[in-house]
């Protein structure tokens, strides 16, 4: 080779390149990065035992991949035998002598190969990527730990904001919102196991008589008070399944779930109008609160929207009212 | 990216000045933009105003608070280590950090800088004058200075930020190992 210029002593290759390897086609060491000698302190005595080829249908040999790399001018992949995840990467060339000078890196297994080998700052070129990848890496976890938690912050506020949306401040029902959401899955959702359709269920509409005179003559705490008492009342006629809404003024509706024989329904609306003309304020004297209700079977064979089955309800409410207040008509 | 920024700020301010001034802060937030407000937005830039005037101190102090605190949390201590061998070299180095930043945050636009340094002394020259980062970053390199241990006098000029090193090991620095620790990774 006329054109060689490198005549480089071997202190100054250990500098320049700290993860090389200069060998001779037997297989024999004559130097060692001292990068890559922390790394895999074996190599000292050879390559067997301590490097294999890092690619599949090579053979396992270190030194055959090594050769076919060099003189094929490819790139050279070989696993470290003692970290069996961790495979060196790079490529080599042949020198002026014959021998053959191999320059590795760690590509991705860069961390763990810093980890294993208690590797610094100082065991790297300064032409190597290294700090800038582990800095990548730190700052990136760093990143996206605040970002999950503050994801769980946001879905945590989202639920509590949800929840504030669908509910009646006054009583604690469920409001409007809540009963058009719970209306249309009460009439889609497939809950009956037998025949895989949607529960049949009775929708209960009650709007309060004299109301209006609680808050004129009483004030509108009395109303309010009023208003939270009928509350809990429903919110104490109501199972597991069934849904409770003050959907406006002293207007309340009920969905229950599995209602739909017209005397069980007479007798739940009797015992509610009951328990509300408990309610009514003394001081009202010649007036007595009570309910009027109206009330809509509702069973999958029906077709109507919910906001059509809603209007249904009201109208059988308005029947009651006209009958004379105090009763329930079933639509 | 605007909440990581916030939540910082509110760290700052509640491990720097506790519970009560932070809940003002958040009052005179609330106060300043009505009900409706998205989440953690009491903490953007200009609380760092609010809870200055309420702690009567100036803007510009604040703010190196902010930079000098940012230092002592152990991630971004870390980050910043990366860029410097001893203090000088962090120094330098500082050149860097606006890439740097924009690999972690591409968001977060910090203004380029340069570094001139004679002798003893480094100038830190903010090549798109911004109050505020100035202010910050001078924080940044007080705290910085602290962690290598070193001793110098760091003073705020028009869009310069000077610093004088009288002795890099004036104090035994903090230990810093390209290793990320098992705890902290564990963490993660």
């Amino acid at each position: 080779m006329k054109n060689a210029i490198a005549n480089l002593p071997v202190e100054a290759l250990c500098q320049l390149m700290p993860m090389h390897l200069v060998l001779n086609d037997r297989g024999t060491v004559l130097s060692i990065g001292p990068t890559l000698l922390k790394l895999v302190p074996g190599l000292r005595s050879g390559l067997h035992g301590c490097l294999i080829s890092g690619r599949a249908g090579q053979g396992a040999e270190a030194i055959d991949a090594i050769r076919n790399a060099v003189d094929r001018g490819i790139r050279l992949f070989l696993r470290v035998q003692h970290i069996s995840d961790l495979v060196l990467r790079g490529h080599g060339v042949r020198l002026s002598d014959g021998n053959m000078l191999v320059n590795l890196g760690f590509g991705i297994g860069l961390t763990r190969a810093i980890r294993k080998a208690q590797l610094t700052d100082a065991d790297f070129a300064p032409s190597d990527l290294a700090m800038e990848l582990l800095f990548l890496q730190e700052a990136n976890r760093g990143v996206l730990t605040e970002l999950s938690r503050f994801n769980q912050q946001l879905a945590a506020a989202r639920e509590v904001a949800l929840l504030q949306a669908q509910t009646d401040p006054l009583t604690g029902l469920g409001n409007r919102r809540a009963l058009e959401g719970a209306l249309s899955i009460a009439m889609r959702q497939p809950t009956d196991e037998r025949t895989e359709r949607p529960t049949p269920f009775a929708l209960v509409h009650m709007d309060l008589d004299h109301f209006k005179q609680v808050n004129d003559r009483l004030g509108h705490k009395a109303g309010d008070d009023l208003l939270r008492d009928v509350g809990s009342v429903l919110q104490g006629l109501v199972r597991k399944d069934d849904t409770a809404a003050r959907i406006g003024g002293d207007e309340f509706v009920l969905i229950l779930r599995g209602m739909t024989c017209p005397v069980a329904i007479g007798h739940v609306a009797e015992r509610l109008i009951a328990n509300i003309q408990e309610l009514s304020p003394p001081e009202l004297s010649d007036l007595r609160v009570s309910a009027s209700i109206g009330v809509i079977i509702w069973g999958h064979d029906r077709l109507e929207t919910p906001e059509r089955l809603l209007e249904m309800a009201d109208a059988a409410l308005y029947d009651s009212k006209r009958k004379g207040r105090g009763c329930a008509t079933i639509g | 990216m605007n909440s990581l920024i916030n939540r910082g700020i509110e760290e700052f301010l509640r491990s720097t000045y506790g519970d009560a001034l932070v809940a003002s802060v958040v009052d005179d937030a609330a106060v300043a933009r009505g009900a409706v407000a998205p989440l953690g937005a009491g903490f953007g830039a200009e609380s760092l105003q609010r809870a200055a005037f309420r702690m009567a101190k100036p803007h510009s102090e604040m703010l190196e608070d902010l930079g000098a605190w940012m230092t002592r949390i152990e991630p971004v201590r870390r980050l910043l280590r990366f860029s410097g061998r001893d203090f000088r070299d962090f120094l330098l180095r500082l050149e860097e950090l606006p890439g740097r930043a924009q690999l972690v945050l591409p968001s977060l636009k910090v203004p380029r800088l340069q570094v001139d340094a004679k002798d003893h002394a480094f100038w830190v020259v903010l090549l798109d004058p911004e109050p505020t980062w100035k202010s910050v970053l001078a924080g940044v390199i007080r705290g910085m200075a602290d962690d290598y241990g070193a001793l110098c006098l760091i003073s705020v000029e028009d869009t310069v930020i000077r610093i004088e090193v009288w002795d890099e090991q004036f104090a035994e620095g903090r230990l810093f190992s390209i290793q990320c620790g098992a705890a902290e990774a564990g963490q993660a």
